[in-house]
């Protein structure tokens, strides 16, 4: 460890880095669309809701100078999609999953469209704080440079499991995933109770798309989101719809992500794009461990499309 | 004009009579309409659903060696990306139908390929074509709701 340089220990460094550098959009995401999901919808589109999220931080932090009004202003921008897909999905017959998947390319192509003159322009970036100040080594310090936005998604994800389990408004979603018909005897409204669940879910996916574009990668193109939020979308089922198992999901697949670059930087060229594929590799390993036909997906909310 | 449209239109009419005019396509419109029904007439149900998995993933495997092969003439990594998506999309607006899938893929298709002319002509990014797509689809897919409420469409 001499001279600061640590040799192999740079691998399970920036896996610890990735994991919490490339995890804040997958646990937002995830996280809102566990909201969603609970309330007894699937929003496909957090894609694109993540673009556009993405788009409108980037523009609102350039025009204001204020990275945490743009942060505001992507998740207004998501839960307006939200609100978009929940009203869409409260017609009679018509299906989440499809509309999900045309506000997908809704969301990316309006994204794309109004952020074409953003692609030049500079806008100011989140701050990180600096956790690493005690070390010496520079790659223990680049990994420990942590965004206040993803300690704001380590502390959401408990606080939505003691909120889903004690609080009235958890309750309530939980009773609208799992049964409608009790919902509306108890005298609410389903579809009342799933547009705020899903515009809360898009609100949440918005703030996972201005961490793209303001804090890593940190800037604003066409090619800023390889596919964050479907894969988010599938997490979720991954982590049996609860909220800790989400954010644990998530850290794992970050981490995962950040494999392929890190065993490159240590020189083992050989297979990159083989390890690149390790955070896919590992859901499906584990989905194919844990699922069994003799019983459907436990803990899945009774309501959703593709469990009725 | 290259061959991949041949390609695409076999494997729409194989797929109809596939799914409308044998047992097999019976047998996987009963296990989709109703699954218990399915169980309860004796059909094993995993075994045609993974039937039917991989005969979706070689029609989607066969897109991506036509978009290959005679479309792009080389592979990339950023290859088609999206048409998967719009696949999607495409089945559900022809409502399930091999056949009707061809009109609507074909309408798709164009609305795709202007995107080109709309940024010569009209100076408009190349993105306003997918949001065109976007709202055309949101549009359509919303419609469901009005099924069976219009008097002079209802037919039988």
């Amino acid at each position: 460890m001499a001279d600061g340089t640590i040799g192999l220990w740079t691998v399970p460094l920036a896996v610890l880095g990735g994991a919490i550098r490339v995890s804040t959009p997958f646990l937002f995401v995830s996280l809102g669309e566990c909201i969603t999901e609970r309330s007894g919808r699937i929003n496909l589109g957090l894609e694109g809701t993540l673009v556009m999220g993405a788009m409108s931080a980037y523009g609102i932090s350039y025009v204001s100078d204020s990275p945490w009004l743009g942060v505001l202003a992507a998740g207004v921008a998501g839960a307006a999609l939200g609100a978009l897909h929940a009203g869409i999905c409260s017609l009679p017959r018509v299906n989440d999953i499809a509309v999900g998947i045309a506000l997908m390319l809704f969301g990316t192509g309006l994204a794309f469209y109004l952020g074409k003159p953003l692609i030049e322009p500079t806008a100011a970036r989140l701050p990180a704080i600096d956790f690493g100040w005690w070390s010496e080594i520079s790659q223990v310090r680049a990994a420990l440079r942590i965004n206040v936005l993803f300690l704001i998604g380590i502390a959401l994800a408990p606080i939505l499991y003691w909120a889903f389990r004690t609080t009235r408004w958890g309750l309530l979603v939980r009773t609208a995933g799992e049964s409608s018909d009790a919902a509306r005897a108890m005298g609410y409204s389903v579809l009342l109770i799933r547009l705020r669940a899903t515009m809360v879910g898009g609100f949440l996916a918005g703030i996972g798309g201005s961490f793209l574009s303001l804090f890593y990668p940190g800037s604003w193109n066409e090619g800023l989101s390889s596919g964050q939020g479907v894969t988010a979308v599938a997490l979720v089922i991954f982590a049996r719809w609860d909220p800790m198992l989400c954010m644990w999901a998530s850290l794992a697949f970050g981490g995962a992500a950040a494999l392929g670059p890190a065993l490159q930087s240590v020189g083992v060229t050989s297979g990159y794009h083989l390890f690149n594929a390790a955070p896919y590799i590992l859901t499906l390993a584990i989905m194919i461990i844990t699922c069994s036909p003799k019983r459907t997906l436990t803990g899945a909310p009774a309501e959703l499309s593709i469990t009725r | 004009m290259h061959w991949g449209l041949v390609f695409g239109l076999i494997a729409a009419i194989a797929s109809y009579v596939l799914i409308y005019h044998t047992t097999f396509g019976f047998a996987a419109r009963v296990a989709g309409g109703n699954i218990r029904a399915a169980k309860i007439v004796g059909l094993s149900v995993g075994k045609l659903i993974l039937t039917i998995c991989f005969l979706a993933g070689a029609a989607a495997g066969l897109a991506g060696m036509v978009e290959v092969a005679a479309v792009q003439g080389r592979t990339n990594a950023n290859l088609a990306a999206g048409y998967g998506f719009t696949g999607i999309l495409v089945a559900f607006l022809a409502r399930q139908n091999p056949l009707a899938v061809i009109p609507v893929a074909i309408l798709l298709g164009g609305i795709s390929a202007s995107g080109g002319l709309l940024q010569r002509r009209l100076g408009l990014p190349d993105a306003s074509v997918q949001v065109l797509q976007g709202i055309i689809f949101v549009f359509v897919l919303a419609s469901d709701a009005l099924y069976g409420r219009i008097g002079f469409l209802k037919g039988k």
